[in-house]
């Protein structure tokens, strides 16, 4: 089944309409195209900064988008993606798990040094995983912490937040 | 020719009735600078829409919520209003006295139609707050966290009765203030690994709840 949705978008007269194929599975696939499509639409809005900002989103986001996916996925059941890139210079990720859990993972994009990601991973109310860290430590660090909550192993060594009270 | 709507001139009474109304239920709205659709192709709201740098003095008007019996003179088309000549007497400057109301005939101002307007509960705003920075995991010693909320202030201008401001705070140390009590944060200035960490929280809660709405009619609350 096809999903088509239209939207206005600043720097064409007509609207574009984006179809996305069989929108009832989260897969693999799935989420590849979606992300495909969004950073394409958005990603034009770096080049009103500079093409030097266009250049560095496409090499992150070749880079690290198929990885993204994969993590995603292996965290747990997505119920929904977002991508937008931002004409500030940020790659930014929303993922909404079925069990209540929303994932950020925010990329400020550099020309002249290391590209800097935020992640955060955010219950109804609270702060379950805050950090500054590589896409590979971010990721696996929510990864872990997602295998141990579902052990009920509620340990966390580091990036711990105040906001959770927990004893290990 | 169309004269500057006499709703939205300042007087010491008007100003009085907006501070005493505005509540947590009203709308806070404010031109988008982009025309592009609020929500993204996933169908989250576009973090395009929460910029870095203006969020820090956002200029917001209130849209008065339906328990108001003054909600009609509030109206999302406010925002659209761009004065054209005078604008450090008319729509810079805070309003203090009657002294400073307007001839309605003399304001020059053009209606910028084309752009979106957007909006969020006033308690939905009011009620971010967090801690930053966010925490590197390769440092091994812990680092000191400080503390960022939202407020929103009241800042009438002779031409616009319902203007308000949000500000946000936060309690890392400055060249002119060194303590952790919480200071108003420019956005130029902020050291930007604070700035970014804060701007990226508050996009990030702002998407969760999904509480930033297109405001396209009146009475949309």
């Amino acid at each position: 089944m096809s999903n088509c949705r239209s939207f206005m978008f600043e720097r064409n007269p007509v609207p574009i309409e984006i179809c996305i194929e069989d929108e009832s599975k989260v897969s693999f696939k799935h989420l590849i195209d979606l992300t495909e499509a969004s950073f394409n639409l958005y990603s034009k809005r770096l080049k009103t900064t500079s093409n030097d900002l266009f250049e560095s989103g496409n090499k992150e986001y070749d880079l690290n988008n198929t990885f993204i996916i994969q993590e995603i996925l292996e965290i747990g059941d997505p119920e929904n993606l977002s991508l937008s890139v931002t004409s500030n210079g940020t790659i930014h990720y929303t993922v909404r798990y079925l069990d209540g859990q929303s994932l950020f993972i925010e990329t400020y994009l550099n020309t002249t040094d290391e590209n800097q990601t935020f992640f955060e991973l955010l219950d109804d109310q609270k702060v379950i995983f805050s950090g500054d860290c590589s896409m590979e430590e971010g990721l696996a660090e929510i990864k872990r912490l997602k295998n141990n909550s579902s052990q009920r192993e509620f340990c966390f060594p580091y990036n711990i937040r105040q906001e959770v009270n927990i004893d290990c | 020719m169309q004269s500057y709507p006499g709703r939205l001139i300042s007087s010491s009474e008007k100003c009085n009735i907006v501070v005493n109304q505005s509540c947590g239920e009203c709308l806070l709205i404010h031109r988008a600078m982009t025309k592009d659709s609020l929500t993204t192709i996933g169908g989250e709201i576009d973090p395009e829409f929460i910029d870095l740098n203006r969020f820090c003095t956002l200029s917001i008007n209130s849209l008065f919520c339906e328990s108001h019996h003054i909600r009609h003179i509030t109206d999302p088309i406010d925002v659209k209003f761009n004065i054209s000549e005078n604008k450090k007497e008319l729509a810079f400057a805070d309003f203090e006295s009657n002294d400073q109301i307007p001839e309605t005939v003399d304001i020059k101002f053009v209606v910028d139609e084309d752009y979106k307007v957007i909006g969020f509960k006033r308690k939905a705003i009011e009620a971010i707050r967090g801690k930053y920075p966010f925490s590197k995991k390769q440092k091994k010693t812990s680092e000191e966290e400080f503390e960022f909320k939202i407020i929103v202030l009241y800042k009438p201008t002779p031409v616009n009765a319902f203007h308000f401001e949000l500000r946000v705070l936060g309690t890392h140390p400055i060249q002119d203030d060194d303590s952790r009590e919480f200071k108003m944060l420019k956005g130029e200035t902020t050291k930007k690994v604070h700035l970014r960490a804060i701007i990226s929280k508050i996009k990030n809660r702002i998407i969760k709840d999904r509480s930033l709405i297109e405001v396209t009619k009146k009475f949309a609350v």
